[in-house]
């Protein structure tokens, strides 16, 4: 064997490396030349994650510019669901609870309530920044480990807006399907109110985008590429005002009752309050089980808006109307004395009883109406006709909703001949039912804002818009019906209400500057004490706002109801100032406050 | 000083300039995509030099390494032909790989690593890269040695190869790695090869090698799920996360790459960016322009390598040349065709590109012991022209 030989071997070894560089090279051209948009597209796949960004949802002020729901931004610390199996004593979860100094088995057992129903596990709500920084720091050593901010909505006022505003909470499953583009799991949504009603305003628009991450992840730096920007959710002005909110509020007390003022120019509300109410801040997210329960069996039902979804007998304040009903359809005049009161009235047989035992003697119209005489609105009432009174209370807004924009209000109800016979059986009912439709008992049922309505449309001779609780965005208004009664009994009924306050059942609301009309009403309840009903509107002569208020199983209108129209009226006319009205602080509404 | 520093600078002058050019390019292109990868690793969590701690190894490496070089460089390579130094530093060697089955180390998550480093004075050294070198000087001897009685071999031949490549080859079969022990394979018959065995024993070697390599495949489940999955992804399917990543990262820099470290791979997508699969970063970040280049640079070393081999001055020179240069091109083309797919994944650096304490110095090493031949033949030469010339001025 030679130097040639060995020469030869050279060479093929010298072919061998260049075939096998041959072949490196021409694998290489074809990953990074011709293969170059498939593994770019991997790539792409590889390292980008699509993240939704919550808007902002809109602050809703009231009237006067006062904020009365805002945003709170909170950040939680969240472990991946794995985490809770993997033990050992250098585990991600057990290195962050040593950090964090937490009580393990009390974190643990958190964390595995959590566990049946998501991934990422909250191991810290509201975390502080320390907490923050520490997992931002050490990041790399917490694979799965997140800091997620998220906004809560925080209501200054507690439960003075609780029925009105409304609260947010977690979207749910049937609204998730129908809106699937908008929403995403574990948004949050307004859930009752003007939260409820203004949704599609305040919430925004959820901004997209791509962020560069790693194999666990975790975004590693970089600009993000935005996809869809966030457009932040609508500033939403209500209608109403705080001060004159928090009178009211004082004014009810701690009482079941409810209030709504409406300003009978525009049809504004300008304070609303349901009593009890809850606290909007702890709905939604943070809310416990027993929490929960405690608002669901109470037996005052604090999650129920009253002004909007409870439905009274209108009992005295609905001889308004039955009077109205008397003067267009020609049955009765404004000076017509009817048969005295002795304290009831006998009718097919049966002695109807008025709510005065020793009787009110012989009156006219005005009186009866003044003295809320029911022996005299039975014998108006059998001259009417059923359909006739039902129109005139339809005319007036009841029976239907008023708002357009609380889907949860409910119309009441106003019986017809129509209705009777579906009810009743055609045929088995007699005119005898207007003996308590007259005096808004029987099958009537109204809602307190319905009753708000009537007192705008009397004051204001049906020209009242229908309430609404938004005043920016402007709402779509409907128009108001003009009424079918003729405007000399319309002025004779505002005296006849005037008249009422001053010197009738109603004299608790009087003020001394501002004429006040009014009507009481006590409506009989079958479960318990009567309802003590009152609406009004002042003054008489440019009415500038109307008011109904219900207090429950609290005995009579004029005394009970009376004194927090007068609170209010007060305060919205100044008057308070000399007077000693009690004002209550935001946030707390005193007890007692009466 | 000025002077020392010249004269020991001075090995570079008139020494093979291709090969210096080829491997400087090759550590300088390293450095860059290493500083990168290794930003992202978690080793560099706990040091108090952060993310500049790996480049930070790497580049004091590539300090010792150099250093290393220029003494190997100086000393002539015909030292480590005594049987003493030779012998002893092939025994001392295979002992630190033996050691490796005794002690193992463990990573940052507590797993039981495959146990391929030894700890000495506190630094953790891969043995095996040592041994390699030393196995090729003893290889480089023993067939040199007996280049004069080619032919008839035999037993020799035979203890030699018991000694050397298979002793090593068992061990690091027990460790196991795996793709060593096919790189001694590799470097074993290529030595044979280049040294002018008979043929009849090329054959013999020629035939075991695939016979070897299937019973690895039927009996040792690591060599057939290894296999299997290349396989798997030559038929559209996955290589395996750490190869389709690294097909990823190399696809998608694509002809002009992201840019110096913009790669996206480094971020934990793929497992040792920075040693075994740096190839892949750096042929996202700099392109097909970077990924051929080092394939080129490669190419100039191994030619210039050869080159040396056969103008050393004496067999051992030769033998010793052509080892060193063919161990570090199959370290190359294994990892390129591993990174690429084209070659199951066995844990093998690309030389002076990889981060790699120990691989770093041994490859340096061998550049030192190349130029040392290089120096000698070089001389050899000159020595030579004048002979036959019949003499000259100097």
């Amino acid at each position: 064997m030679g130097d040639s030989d060995i020469t030869v071997r050279h060479a093929l070894l010298r072919t061998i490396i260049i075939v096998a560089f041959a072949i490196l090279v021409v694998n290489l051209f074809q990953m990074t030349v011709i293969r170059h948009a498939y593994y770019q597209g991997q790539a792409l796949e590889n390292r980008q994650d699509r993240f939704r960004v919550r808007a902002p949802r809109g602050r809703i002020y009231d009237r006067d510019g006062n904020v009365l729901a805002a945003n709170l931004y909170t950040s939680d610390i969240t472990v991946p669901r794995k985490c809770l199996t993997a033990a050992g004593p250098d585990s991600t979860l057990n290195r962050l609870i040593e950090w964090f100094g937490l009580d393990r088995w009390e974190t643990i057992d958190k964390l595995q309530q959590q566990a049946a129903r998501k991934n990422q596990l909250v191991l810290v709500a509201d975390a502080s920044q320390a907490r923050i920084f520490t997992v931002e720091e050490r990041g790399r050593d917490l694979p799965g480990v997140k800091v997620v901010t998220h906004s809560r909505r925080q209501y200054l006022f507690g439960p003075l807006f609780a029925h009105s505003l409304g609260y947010l909470g977690e979207i749910g499953p049937a609204d998730l399907d129908s809106t699937s583009d908008i929403y995403s799991q574990g948004d949050y949504i307004g859930k009752m109110g003007v939260e409820a009603a203004m949704e599609p305003v305040l919430r925004g628009t959820a901004g997209i985008k791509l962020e560069e991450v790693n194999a666990s992840g975790r975004v590693v730096g970089r600009q993000p590429v935005w996809v869809q920007d966030v457009v932040p959710g609508t500033d939403v002005h209500v209608t109403m005002s705080l001060k004159l909110q928090q009178t009211l509020a004082a004014a009810i007390g701690d009482r079941p009752a409810c209030a709504v003022a409406l300003d009978v120019r525009t049809g504004e509300v300008l304070a609303a309050y349901s009593n009890p109410a809850f606290d909007p801040n702890i709905m939604g997210g943070s809310l416990t089980t027993k929490q929960w329960n405690d608002l669901i069996s109470d037996p005052n039902k604090p999650l129920f808006n009253r002004i909007t979804q409870a439905t009274y007998p209108p009992a005295s304040l609905f001889k308004t109307i039955t009077s109205l009903a008397g003067l267009s359809g020609g049955h009765i005049g404004t000076a017509t004395v009817l048969e005295s009161c002795g304290g009831g009235w006998t009718f097919g047989g049966r002695y109807f009883r008025c709510w005065k035992k020793g009787g009110h003697g012989a009156l006219d119209h005005t009186g009866a109406l003044v003295n809320s005489c029911d022996t005299y609105y039975y014998q108006l009432g059998v001259r009417l006709q059923v359909d006739e009174l039902a129109a005139a209370a339809r005319a007036m807004g009841l029976g239907s909703r008023v708002t357009t924009e609380f889907d949860d209000e409910v119309k009441g109800n106003v019986p017809d001949s129509a209705w009777y016979d579906r009810h009743m059986g055609k045929g088995k009912w007699s005119r005898g039912v207007l003996m308590n439709t007259a005096i808004g008992q029987g099958e009537l049922l109204v809602t307190p804002i319905q009753m708000a309505v009537v007192a705008g449309r009397i004051a204001s001779s049906g020209a009242m818009p229908d309430p609404t609780f938004v005043k920016d965005p402007a709402p779509v208004r409907r128009q108001p019906k003009p009424l079918p009664f003729r405007a000399e009994y319309l002025s004779w009924l505002r005296e006849a209400m005037r008249r009422t306050v001053a010197e009738g059942t109603g004299r608790t609301a009087r003020l001394k500057t501002v004429s006040v009309a009014g009507k009481t009403g006590t409506a009989q309840n079958p479960h318990g004490n009567d309802h003590a009903w009152f609406m009004c509107f002042a003054p008489v002569e440019a009415p500038e706002v109307c008011l109904a208020i219900i207090v429950e199983n609290a005995g009579h209108g004029g005394t009970e109801a009376g004194p927090i129209a007068h609170a209010f009226l007060a305060k919205y006319f100044h008057e308070d100032e000399a007077d000693s009205v009690a004002v209550a602080v935001p946030v707390e509404i005193p007890e007692g406050a009466d | 000083m000025y002077r020392t520093f010249r004269e020991v600078i001075g090995v570079f002058e008139g020494s093979d300039r291709w090969l210096i050019i080829s491997t400087g390019f090759l550590l300088f292109l390293g450095v860059f995509v290493v500083y990168g990868a290794g930003s992202y690793n978690r080793q560099a969590l706990h040091s108090p030099l952060g993310e500049h701690f790996i480049v930070f190894k790497h580049l004091m490496m590539i300090g010792l390494g150099g250093a290393l070089m220029l003494v190997l460089a100086h000393i002539d390579y015909r030292l480590w032909r005594h049987p003493w130094i030779n012998r002893s530093a092939l025994g001392l060697t295979y002992m630190l790989v033996a050691m490796t089955l005794v002690t193992g180390r463990h990573d940052a998550d507590g797993n039981a690593e495959i146990n391929r480093w030894v700890s000495i004075f506190g630094f953790s050294v891969q043995p095996v890269e040592m041994a390699k070198l030393a196995l090729v000087m003893y290889m480089a001897d023993r067939l040199a040695s007996s280049r004069a009685g080619a032919r008839n071999v035999g037993r020799p031949l035979l203890i030699t190869l018991a000694a050397g490549p298979l002793l090593l080859m068992v061990l690091l079969a027990l460790q196991p790695n795996y793709g060593n022990v096919m790189v001694v394979a590799g470097v074993t018959v290529l030595l044979l090869f280049v040294t002018a065995t008979a043929d009849r024993w090329l054959r013999w070697l020629m035939m075991g090698a695939p016979v070897a390599v299937g019973l690895g495949y039927l009996v040792i489940p690591k060599i057939h799920n290894r296999i299997n999955q290349l396989f798997a992804g030559f038929h559209g399917g996955s290589f395996g996360h750490q190869v389709d990543q690294s097909l990823i990262g190399l696809g998608a820099g694509g002809a002009r790459g992201l840019g110096v470290g913009q790669s996206h791979n480094k971020f934990a997508f793929l497992p040792e960016a920075h040693t075994d699969f740096i190839y892949s970063v750096l042929g996202e970040e700099m392109g097909l322009v970077g990924s051929l280049g080092v394939i080129v640079l490669l190419m100039i070393f191994v030619w210039r390598g050869l080159v040396i081999a056969q103008r050393a001055p004496d067999s051992f020179g030769r033998a010793l040349a052509a080892g060193l240069t063919g161990g570090l091109a199959i370290y190359g083309i294994t990892n390129l065709a591993m990174v690429t797919g084209l070659f199951p994944v066995v844990g093998v650096p690309l030389p002076f590109v990889s981060f790699g304490g120990t691989a770093m110095l041994a490859s340096l090493a061998s550049i030192g012991l190349l130029l040392s031949i290089d120096r000698s033949s070089q001389s050899y030469l000159v020595y030579k022209r004048r002979w036959t010339r019949g003499g000259g001025a100097a």
